[in-house]
């Protein structure tokens, strides 16, 4: 168990494992990102990354095959790049939206080195490094008053085992937003606009969508969680090209806003973190009802 | 930056269910063919259209013609009706159902100031009911149970010096009510026992007051006065002097709205044609949104979305934009425009120093490698990151 305290000079808004589990990069209203190297229940600060000029929501490490990389999102428009290359980071690029940027993530690995934004200005983002160092964003207008989250689905059409070999599988790109509007929207790219285009949108939340998590799991279903303002998670499935169902969490309203969602890397548990502080996780059992999956051990 | 626009010299109500605005034509003005016409419309604010040809809202989805001109316009749910009312210069106070308005005979209209309704607001405890205020000091509450039959009963006595300018609610103690006159006297009353409690006395003119958020002693005033074009903060635990000034507007204030959501935020607007944004708790302004050609009179944030807000100046204008602009961004050119926006300031300069409390998320998790989960939590402003293990996957 590892406890970090008073490190940064505000609130902390994420913190993320490496690939490995060896390092963490955590995020402030203090406008930094800091950097940890774990080993055992032991923790080491190994940099301070300064160049936000507001509060940092989100980071996202990058798949290793790309470079020991980090993507973060702040409150000042902006999402940087960030590059450690033999002990020293430096920020190699940026990308820029109208207003705050909420969330950031890169791609499941087999895309390529595409990264999801999601900012108030409404918009979404798929920005793309190529070789060279260029990179090229595609922005399109998901959500009227501000997009809160996003998340890619897996790479594998749902029902199929077969993962996709080589190069990019970028016929099937698909991703979920969440926004101000209170609502779930799924996008899928096309390859002949060169954009993403609505292929549903998703409504029951009855305030705003906080968070969306596109579950990796590629077994039977697919599995959306979406966390709201409204003190509830809805779970939205689908199986086959069959229609999206959808299925609260809970019956209950949790006690408090419910900020964040995530699933695990085989995506069968939901961890589920509420504004009253409490974590709480979640598998599905035989029957089809969420029941608790233990907890998070001290 | 700026979204929308709505050509129209109008008072307006944000619709509290989705993304409408209602405009009403605004008394006390003429237009350029000298018509005293007057319309009640309501806009589609379509934020997913973000061209150029969107910008301008042209096709109102809603529009009729009313017999008298609006100085406040308030959009409100009762619980049962979703209604639209009009605190008119001729004095009627005109009630719609929103879903149900064809033409004109559908406002119940009815009649009890003596002279002009200048404001109105919902009481945030009680759904159906409204206090309008107006010219000598008239000021009525209002049951709206059944919006066909208003019933109305007077507040205080008649013939008070000055005209009630503004009026709001306590948003927390239930049946308080602060009135605001031209003749710079804050009024405290409760509205159930028909008492003023105390008052707040300024020798300026009052355009306008608001309490605050979450703590209700706190109120502001505004002055209208081009020579003193401050706004008041007063603290009724000692009613005698204010205890702090947002001073920044060359001339008289109009128009302020306190974020409910976040009350670090303060928006107002006057005679300068500007529109500033405040942080009332260190007194210090925090930016200035693109000036008008003409007076703003009246600025109001989206109470669902308080990164959206509206300002109307007698430009003939009603601009839509967002609170939060990171790189002065704004909208997109219109053909024509040049020479009108010639020597207007229209680019927006806010300090991004401080971040709205809606965005800032407490808590998070996220998995890692081997079974690890790390959790951010929050308490009493101080976060922690701890790295756990969890079983089951």
């Amino acid at each position: 168990m590892v406890t970090i305290g008073n490190t940064h000079d505000d609130l902390i808004h994420d913190a993320v494992l490496d690939y490995y589990g060896k390092r963490l990069a955590t995020c402030s209203s203090d406008k930094t990102i800091k950097i940890f190297e774990i080993d055992g229940d032991n923790h080491k600060l190994v940099e301070t990354l300064r160049g936000h000029e507001g509060p940092v929501w989100q980071v996202s490490w990058a798949h290793p095959k790309f470079g020991s990389i980090i993507a973060s999102a702040s409150y000042d428009g902006k999402v940087f790049i960030w590059r450690e290359e033999n002990g020293r980071w430096t920020n190699i690029a940026q990308h820029q939206h109208n207003a705050s940027v909420n969330s950031v993530v890169w791609a499941p690995q087999e895309y390529g080195p595409l990264l999801l934004c999601a900012s108030s200005d409404g918009n979404v983002s798929v920005v793309e490094f190529k070789e060279g160092g260029n990179c090229e964003a595609t922005t399109f207008a998901a959500h009227d008053v501000g997009a809160n989250s996003a998340s890619w689905a897996p790479p594998a059409v749902s029902g199929s085992l077969i993962q996709p070999i080589n190069g990019k599988a970028s016929n099937n790109i698909r991703i979920v937003t969440g926004g101000c509007d209170n609502l779930v929207k799924i996008w899928k790219y096309d390859p002949s606009s060169k954009t993403y285009v609505i292929e549903e949108t998703l409504s029951g939340h009855k305030d705003w969508v906080r968070d969306v998590a596109w579950s990796s799991s590629v077994l039977s279903k697919s599995y959306i969680a979406s966390a709201s303002q409204d003190k509830t998670v809805i779970v939205w499935t689908q199986e086959g090209n069959q229609p999206w169902k959808k299925k609260l969490l809970q019956d209950i309203p949790f006690p408090d806003v419910v900020w964040k969602v995530s699933w695990s890397l085989s995506g069968n548990v939901l961890a589920v973190s509420g504004g009253d502080n409490k974590v709480t996780l979640w598998k599905e059992n035989l029957t089809g009802e969420w029941e608790s999956a233990g907890v998070v051990e001290e | 930056m700026k979204l929308k626009e709505i050509d129209r010299t109008a008072t307006f109500a944000w619709s509290p269910n989705n993304l409408r605005i209602a405009t009403g034509t605004v008394a006390g003005t003429v237009d350029a063919d000298f018509s005293s016409s007057s319309q009640l419309e309501i806009w589609d604010v379509d934020l997913m259209d973000r061209s150029s040809e969107g910008f301008r809202l042209t096709k109102p989805a809603v529009s009729i013609s009313a017999d008298t001109r609006f100085h406040d316009l308030v959009w409100h749910n009762t619980g049962k009706h979703s209604l639209i009312v009009g605190a008119t210069e001729s004095g009627s106070l005109e009630v719609w159902e929103a879903d149900n308005i064809k033409d004109s005979s559908t406002s119940v209209s009815v009649k009890e100031h003596s002279g002009p309704i200048k404001t109105l607001q919902f009481d945030p405890h009680n759904p159906t009911r409204l206090v309008s205020g107006g010219t000598k000091g008239e000021i009525f509450v209002w049951d709206l149970s059944d919006p066909k039959k208003p019933i109305a009963k007077k507040l205080g006595t008649d013939n008070k010096a000055g005209d009630i300018e503004s009026l709001a609610f306590n948003n927390i103690t239930r049946n308080i009510l602060a009135t605001s006159s031209s003749n710079g006297i804050t009024t405290i009353w409760n509205v159930d026992q028909n008492k003023e409690l105390t008052r707040v006395k300024h020798d300026k003119p009052v355009s306008h007051v608001v309490w605050h958020p979450s703590k209700p002693t706190k109120l502001i005033t505004a002055v209208a006065d081009d020579a003193e074009p401050v706004m008041l903060i007063w603290d009724l635990k000692n009613a005698n002097a204010p205890e702090g000034v947002l001073q920044g507007h060359s001339k008289g204030i109009l128009s302020v709205d306190w974020c409910q959501l976040d009350p670090r935020f303060l928006l107002s607007c006057g005679k300068d044609n500007r529109t500033l944004l405040w942080n009332p708790d260190t007194h210090e302004c925090l930016g200035e949104y693109g000036a008008a050609q003409n007076w703003t009179f009246k600025t109001k944030l989206n109470e669902r979305t308080p990164d959206l807000f509206a300002t109307a100046s007698f430009e003939g204008k009603i601009v839509i934009q967002t609170l939060q602009d990171v790189n002065g961004g704004d909208a997109p050119a219109q053909e024509g425009d040049f020479f009108q926006n010639l020597g207007t300031q229209s680019q927006a300069k806010i300090s991004l120093k401080q971040a709205p409390s809606w965005l800032q998320r407490p808590v998070s998790n996220s998995f890692g490698f081997g079974g690890k989960i790390v959790t951010v939590t929050t308490t009493d402003g101080k976060s922690t990151v701890q790295v756990g293990k969890f079983v089951g996957d």
